[in-house]
């Protein structure tokens, strides 16, 4: 494969400084996105997800900063831009949707005007014209009555609809990255297939690269080419979809897939359980971040944090489990001791 | 031969709604309009549908907590809406509810002994010295430290939580637990231990469930029988299964072909609905489903189809199955 990189970040580590003391939120993430591919981030609460979202557009809440690491979006790294620059990134070259459309809509502005906003702060062109592209806007993504959708207000519209006019106003300006942050956790099943087929179409029609961030694997599954797992501010396991479901290796995938019910499997079986709960990033776990809740916990996973490293060709995993991080444990320790027993909690 | 706990028959709820000046009732929401299922010993009933479409508002009414419009259900073959005084409270003892949202249902201002111990103190099934034991019983059948009791509910995980929660459900020794999306909240990975003690518990205590969800994997999991609710009504019940294997009213088709398969390599075949759910204030006329359904037929939108029988155990409401099509 030689696709173009189109965002890559490298050792991203985002720390909130709270009272209660710093969240290390991210903590040395890694990950590239290609040209049209549609890259899936999955994990659990706190894994990260969306604060690597929120980090590449540069939109972390108070108190939360970048402290190390790079990002960089067509040869522009991002990290380094004044404010200003950001903006003209913004909404044009790298866009966002939200979980919930209603708070990411403006009740007080009809549809029409909040698409044609956007375009307007791009593009050198008249209010009008901004209007009627995105009515044409609105057709190309196969939303019935666009005349009369454009007129609506946020509220008139059902939460399909919304989320759908927020995919409008993400691809007001043609953007190279569309970050999708749960676009379809809070629409209902049938709803959710609609958008999400739309979503699909969206890669080969205007060429984006998307960026889902899901906590459900079968979304994952059904949308992406590349899953990308994190865990705790880690990104654990890295690989193309196909990989990570026949053949995980980090232990957490591999127990994440078995906690999942889902048709296929028998009735009433027993589903696999991580014991344990997501660590606080306050104060999280030494090495490995995953080591207390997992069932092939080593002494050397306490110690030293793996590193995300390439054990199959495009699959990259966080675990001293395998050949390469084994060899790095030996480098970094001298002497890898093989299994000098297991720790038990 | 299997004996139904809990029977429900033709159960109907409308919320008025009431407006203009005077607030004079000005609409009803339809919210459960004539529905009927049973429930055998020991078994579960998966109750799915997407928001808006009754299924919790069937949950509550199966224990009184909101008294039905009409209808009847019956437990162990008495009529629960005839119950009053004493007899609704033993019926208080051997029903209960499992929330949605773990974090809204426990006190804040208790700590969890007081939480576990309260509903045997109110209905006066313990002396006072054998409570405390009763709790600790109570706490390890849920995987929880004894040391956790004299905590307050902040000082847990949702999924602690929700263990917290169903404890003080099995306080009382009952037969039945109607639980209300109790893992929608929960982590992919907590969501798992909890469904795992859920079917732990009902072999171990010999417990009956109605469980309301929205999400058609962990339905088929857990249920033993499935029924599909839209817009206030069931269009379909069958074995879990069968449901999933042959299911036969158009809107069961499209759940299930819209229901996300975590396999990449999976075949899929989607069937993409048009349009949203309607609103139960004025539900479509006919089958409620004509509007967005595939299959639709002239018959369909003039006169509603009838809830029948077409195999042992599978009912389906809909005229591409039933043979008076008049």
């Amino acid at each position: 494969m030689t696709a173009n990189v189109l965002l890559t970040i490298r050792n991203l580590r985002t720390h909130f400084f709270t009272e209660e003391g710093v969240v290390q939120a991210l903590d040395g993430v890694d990950l590239e996105v290609y040209e049209k591919e549609i890259i899936g981030l999955v994990g659990e609460t706190g894994s990260g997800k969306s604060v690597t979202a929120l980090s590449v557009m540069r939109l972390i809440p108070q108190p939360g900063f970048i402290v190390d690491g790079e990002i960089i979006f067509k040869g522009k790294p991002l990290h380094l831009l004044s404010e200003e620059e950001m903006r003209k990134i913004r909404g044009k070259e790298i866009t966002m949707i939200f979980q919930d459309p209603m708070n990411a809509l403006n009740p007080v502005f009809t549809v029409g005007n909040q698409i044609a906003e956007t375009i307007q702060l791009h593009n050198d062109v008249t209010y009008r014209e901004a209007f009627n592209q995105s009515i044409e806007l609105l057709r190309r993504l196969n939303i019935p009555k666009p005349e009369r959708i454009v007129n609506s207000y946020p509220h008139e519209l059902s939460g399909g609809m919304r989320q759908r006019i927020q995919i409008a106003i993400g691809l007001a300006c043609q953007p190279a990255l569309l970050i999708a942050d749960e676009p379809t956790t809070a629409l209902d099943a049938t709803v959710e297939v609609q958008v999400l087929e739309l979503i699909k179409r969206l890669r080969d029609e205007f060429n984006t690269s998307i960026m889902l961030i899901t906590h459900d694997l079968g979304v994952i599954a059904e949308m992406c080419d590349r899953v990308v797992v994190m865990y705790a501010g880690n990104v654990v396991e890295k690989a193309d979809v196909k990989t990570i479901f026949k053949h995980p290796l980090h232990p957490y995938t591999q127990a994440l897939l078995g906690a999942i019910p889902y048709a296929e499997r028998k009735k009433k079986s027993r589903l696999t359980t991580i014991p344990g709960t997501v660590p606080n990033l306050i104060n999280p776990p030494s090495g490995c971040r995953f080591h207390p809740r997992c069932k092939h916990a080593m002494i050397v996973c306490k110690t030293l944090k793996p590193m995300l490293l390439e054990e199959e060709q495009g699959h990259f995993v966080s675990c001293f489990l395998y050949s390469k991080n084994k060899e790095f444990a030996e480098r970094e320790h001298g002497v890898f001791e093989p299994l000098p027993g297991r720790i038990v909690y | 031969m299997a004996e139904p706990l809990i029977q429900v028959k033709n159960l109907v709820k409308y919320f008025p709604i009431y407006g203009g000046v005077l607030l004079k009732e000005i609409g009803r929401v339809h919210a459960v309009d004539g529905v009927s299922f049973e429930i055998n010993k020991q078994t579960t009933l998966g109750l799915v549908g997407e928001s808006g479409c009754g299924k919790t508002t069937v949950g509550r009414c199966t224990l009184r907590l909101i008294e039905p419009t009409s209808g009847e259900i019956y437990y162990n073959g008495e009529n629960i809406l005839k119950f009053k005084g004493a007899q609704l409270n033993k019926f208080r003892c051997k029903a209960q509810i499992v929330f949605q949202n773990p974090h809204a249902s426990l006190n804040p201002r208790m700590k969890i002994k007081d939480i576990l111990s309260e509903p045997i103190r109110i209905h006066k099934l313990l002396p006072k010295n054998e409570i405390e034991n009763r709790v600790l019983q109570l706490i390890s059948e849920v995987a929880l430290e004894p040391s956790h009791l004299v905590r307050y509910p902040h000082e847990f995980s949702g999924g602690q939580k929700q263990r917290i929660v169903i404890a003080r459900a099995l306080a009382l020794n009952p037969e039945f637990i109607v639980l209300d999306e109790p893992t929608s909240a929960l982590d992919v990975s907590v969501q798992a231990q909890i469904l795992n003690l859920l079917m732990d518990l009902q072999r171990k205590f010999k417990l009956t469930y109605l469980f309301i969800t929205h999400n058609l994997n962990i339905c088929r999991h857990i249920s033993d029988e499935i029924a599909v609710m839209y817009v206030g009504k069931i269009v379909e019940r069958a074995g879990a299964d069968e449901l999933f294997e042959e299911p036969l009213h158009p809107y069961t088709q499209a759940l299930l072909s819209a229901n996300p398969i975590p396999d990449p390599e999976a075949k899929r075949s989607k069937i993409i609905l048009t349009g949203e759910v309607p609103s139960p204030i004025n539900p479509p006329s006919g089958c409620r489903f004509h509007p967005r359904c595939p299959k639709r037929m002239d018959v369909c939108d003039k006169s509603e189809p009838s809830y029948i029988q077409v195999k042992p155990g599978h009912y389906v409401a809909c005229y591409l199955y039933s043979n008076n099509k008049s």
